[in-house]
């Protein structure tokens, strides 16, 4: 039971979650091996990040925003469109920023939690002397519209 | 007075025909749900596959490895070079029976097959139990619902290697 306690109180470090005063009272406790633990995770959240980003650079979002504001654009407003670029512009950038603040959301939530897949749900998960997530990943081998659930466990 | 009887001719006939509409209905449903029972009762064919994983050089997949290739040649899995398979373990699950498999790890794999589903879309899900122990000791126990055929992978990293399991089962 204290073990698992010391456990949520890891991920919860790990997590960012604590106050200051709770993790400075956490750091003067913590052992070797929890730092190790520590380091494994922290390993495996860089894969992630470095394995998002390099998915994010092949992806131009302006492009496609772009191709279906001119598809949906009837040739006669074009001119009028032209007068309101500006005031476009502005709007795309906030439609802009807002798919890459989801995006970074998207990120945050999948390298830090539980996140069950549409083609795999995990409906319980326990695990002993071990910490442990859940991922998931982009399914490219069939067609990129699904997902493959990995369970990954760090042992202590 | 004729017309009351064509009238109450009439309702008999439509009372009937919608009797007996309801009733093939009936029986279609009962049917399809008969059909439902039988195929929830198929058993399920399963695969468990062992993988390890090293950080030996030079990088390499197992040949043998097909279905997963392109999983292991990607984050976060890519951070190990060498993959070899360890085993393959095909069996036959009925609904709601377990089927214990030693691992390479020293370790045992309980896989139950606790439900087959059919969703709206007509795409069939199975629910399965995997628990892992190491003597007496659970050390992993989960419960999903996967895609006919989908694998699940269940990734267990030590100091040096990285145990992979595949689990796929299908009833069609």
């Amino acid at each position: 039971m204290e073990s698992m306690k010391r456990e949520l109180e890891l991920q919860r470090y790990f997590d960012g979650e604590m106050t200051p005063e709770e993790r400075a009272r956490f750091e003067a406790e913590l052992t070797s091996e929890e730092r190790q633990s520590l380091d494994a995770l922290g390993e495996m959240r860089g894969l992630l990040r470095d394995a998002l980003h390099a998915q994010a650079e092949g992806v131009n979002l302006w492009q496609g925003i772009e191709g279906e504001i001119q598809k949906g654009r009837p040739a006669d407003d074009l001119a009028k469109a032209r007068a309101k670029r500006r005031g476009l512009g502005t709007r795309m950038l906030g439609l802009a920023t807002a798919v890459a603040a989801a995006a970074a959301f998207v990120f945050i939530f999948q390298s830090s939690r539980i996140t069950p897949s549409n083609e795999c749900d995990i409906e319980n998960f326990e695990v002993e002397g071990a910490f442990a997530t859940v991922l998931k990943l982009a399914d490219t081998q069939h067609g990129g519209d699904a997902t493959t659930t990995v369970v990954w466990a760090q042992e202590d | 007075m004729r017309r009351s009887i064509l009238t109450a001719v009439a309702l008999t006939t439509l009372v009937a025909g919608t009797a007996y509409a309801a009733d093939g209905a009936v029986n279609s449903a009962a049917e399809a749900q008969a059909k439902e029972d039988q195929k929830d009762d198929l058993p399920a064919k399963c695969t468990l596959r062992e993988i390890q994983a090293s950080h030996d050089e030079p990088a390499n997949i197992d040949p043998q490895i097909t279905r997963l290739r392109l999983y292991f040649e990607k984050a976060p899995f890519n951070a190990w070079k060498q993959f070899h398979l360890l085993t393959t373990k095909e069996f036959t699950l009925q609904d709601e029976k377990s089927q214990s498999i030693d691992l390479a790890n020293g370790r045992k794999a309980e896989v139950t097959y606790t439900d087959h589903m059919t969703r709206a879309d007509g795409k069939h899900r199975l629910r399965l139990r995997v628990q892992v122990t190491h003597g007496e000791k659970r050390v992993m126990d989960t419960t999903f619902v996967l895609d006919e055929g989908g694998v699940m992978l269940q990734a267990v990293q030590g100091k040096t290697h990285l145990l992979v399991l595949a689990v796929s089962c299908e009833t069609h």
